[in-house]
């Protein structure tokens, strides 16, 4: 690996931004930074770092926790207080960060739940900051998918919206009339992507048995992903996804 | 900027991703390769470009060439034409039969030059321009932040709605909304570029005291979707001598001109001037794999290396395009090869892009 990190024992990658982000919390605008710094952690999505300068100290006390990170090392944590409205442990910053990731000195970052709004620069962002290196596409095709869980076919359809996101295995979105939509019912919970949107789940009934969240369904997704609009996709983890008849090799893509 | 820490980049690298759709390549009417297991060769300092195994190309379709290019990198490429009937690509597949160590193991596989074919579909859905890079994403977000453009010392353009675009490893761009622009002092060109990724952008030329700025302007009027916000928005070259771009206030620093070999101005952002992008394990997919360089321009998606690039040449897929007939300008004296290829790029879509062929 000739990325600079080899044998320092660090797994950490910087990367510096130009976008602005902004947080807010209780009406208030908490950090409002054009010099924000996205840290990579391994199987994590990337995080914002921003100057100190950047953030409304005045509204962080300092907590009593501190944490430990495997990769970044110790951890001051701090609360947030805008008025009667506390969000406990909420931002963090490494006053010695390990070697390699030094560019986090001095930086605080935010627990993305614990805010009631991010931005990047007057979008809104969900789930997480958007990651520079991560696209989605989808492509529609005419290959032939088949979905089964014990035998019992849940979907067919030859006109399916083939969704390909970097990391992640192909997902075949299917019209709704391509699917036995009569032995699915709506799941609870939800899912936020920063790039598709907010995804709602759906339980199959089989001989009796519910199986929960086997699929998912983006009803309003974001308009870069318009075309999977309130199409079902099955996770190829709980029931059988064969694309021209074949389970997928499950090689995410960008992966040799 | 370069954050402490952080490591150079090595001068060449490259992955060899699997491409998870289905990909093809059509010619004179027929399918020459279609394969539901293509990779795609990303490498340092050039577009992406797809290779198909050998067993998914129509091998009657190739007719022996004596061609051959060779890369300091990847080793000797042979080359074959591809005809159908009376339609010649010459000298449009290539493959490495004796890779060099340090380049993927590319053997059984062929690459056929993007902008020789007539069409390529990913699934069921035409590629223009040139593959898509897996870990490239374009984001165009309204901002609020104050905009200023002055070209020639005249204000040319004020806003506090820009559009700010950030494409992964470029410099980030400021669109101005067209009526903060002062249009009287633009001039379209002929000029256009294309981006799989964005469109097709016209060039404006920017006349400021009895000085025209060429092609100091451009605007994508009709954006690929994932970039909708730009559509009719004014970006400028802030590279160029004479153009200078201030955001809140602050001036954005340009990066360094670099100049080609034969004497043309042309726009680099150096490597140098971005951070180490984070390494594959950090981004969920398998070690080894790495970010990509700007793409820079050939006559096709192989060539000699060189350290200069121009962005227009590198949007077109690597034909610089001028005027309506798009009469390709070939790049720094390479060998101008017989073809009467039309560019692969959104006027072909909607004027002659020809269907896949029937099924079998």
């Amino acid at each position: 690996m000739s990325d600079g990190l080899e044998g320092s024992g660090v797994h950490v990658a910087l990367m510096s931004s130009t976008r602005r982000f902004r947080g807010v919390f209780a009406g208030q605008v908490v950090f409002d930074s054009v010099r924000g710094v996205l840290a990579y952690e391994p199987g994590c999505a990337p995080v914002v770092y921003v100057p100190r300068e950047d953030v409304r100290l005045e509204l962080l006390e300092r907590s009593q926790r501190s944490t430990r990170s495997a990769t970044l090392g110790a951890a001051r944590r701090y609360s947030l207080r805008v008025g009667e409205r506390v969000a406990l442990d909420a931002a963090w910053d490494h006053p010695e960060p390990p070697a390699g990731a030094d560019g986090l000195r001095d930086r605080i970052a935010f627990g993305w739940e614990a805010l009631d709004a991010w931005f990047e620069e007057d979008a809104p962002a969900y789930g997480h900051v958007r990651d520079p290196f991560h696209r989605v596409d989808v492509l529609a095709s005419s290959r032939h998918v088949r979905v089964e869980c014990e035998g019992v076919v849940l979907a067919e359809s030859r006109r399916p919206r083939l969704l390909f996101e970097t990391g992640c295995v192909v997902r075949a979105y299917l019209p709704r009339a391509d699917v036995r939509m009569h032995q699915l019912t709506p799941a609870e919970g939800h899912t936020v992507c920063p790039y598709k949107g907010v995804a709602s789940y759906l339980t199959a009934t089989i001989a009796g048995t519910a199986r929960a969240n086997v699929a998912w369904v983006y009803p309003t997704p974001l308009v870069e992903c318009m075309e999977i609009e309130n199409l079902v996709c099955f996770d190829e983890q709980r029931v059988l996804v064969l694309l021209d008849g074949a389970a997928q090799p499950s090689v995410p893509w960008g992966a040799p | 900027m370069t954050l402490p820490g952080a490591a150079p980049w090595p001068p060449w690298t490259a992955e060899w991703i699997r491409v998870p759709w289905r990909l093809r390549a059509v010619f004179g009417g027929e399918t020459v390769a279609d394969s539901r297991d293509a990779r795609l060769l990303r490498q340092h300092g050039f577009l992406p470009a797809y290779y198909f195994p050998e067993r998914d190309i129509r091998l009657e379709l190739l007719e022996q060439s004596d061609y051959t290019t060779r890369s300091p990198y990847k080793g000797t490429a042979t080359y074959q034409h591809v005809r159908v009937g009376e339609h010649l690509a010459p000298d449009s597949a290539w493959t490495y039969r004796a890779p060099l160590a340090g380049s993927p193991d590319t053997r059984g596989y062929w690459s056929l030059d993007f902008h020789s074919m007539d069409a390529w579909y990913e699934e069921d859905e035409q590629l223009l321009v040139h593959p898509r890079d897996a870990f490239v994403r374009v984001d165009a977000l309204p901002s609020s932040r104050h905009v200023t453009v002055e070209v020639g010392g005249r204000r040319v353009a004020e806003t506090r709605n820009p559009v700010l675009l950030f494409e992964t490893e470029l410099v980030t761009r400021v669109y101005v909304p067209p009526l903060d622009v002062r249009l009287d002092l633009l001039r379209p060109s002929a000029h256009f570029t294309l981006c799989p990724y964005k469109g097709r952008a016209g060039y404006y030329d920017v006349i400021a005291d009895d000085t025209v700025y060429e092609q100091a302007a451009w605007s994508y009027p009709t954006p690929l979707r994932g970039v909708h916000r730009v559509a009719g928005h004014i970006a400028f070259w802030n590279e160029r001598p004479g153009v200078s771009l201030t955001l809140d206030g602050e001036p954005v620093e340009p990066l360094p001109l670099r100049r080609s070999g034969d004497g043309g101005e042309l726009l680099f952002p150096s490597r140098e001037h971005f951070p180490l992008p984070p390494p594959a394990s950090m981004r969920g997919a398998q070690e080894g794999a790495r970010q990509h360089d700007f793409a820079r321009p050939n006559g096709r998606a192989e060539g000699p290396p060189d350290d200069v690039m121009d962005m227009d040449v590198e949007r077109a897929g690597g034909r610089r395009w001028q005027g309506a007939d798009a009469t390709p300008l070939l790049h720094r004296g390479e060998e101008a090869l017989p073809s009467t290829r039309r560019p692969l790029g959104f006027d072909a879509a909607f004027t002659f892009g020809p269907s896949p062929p029937p099924e079998e």
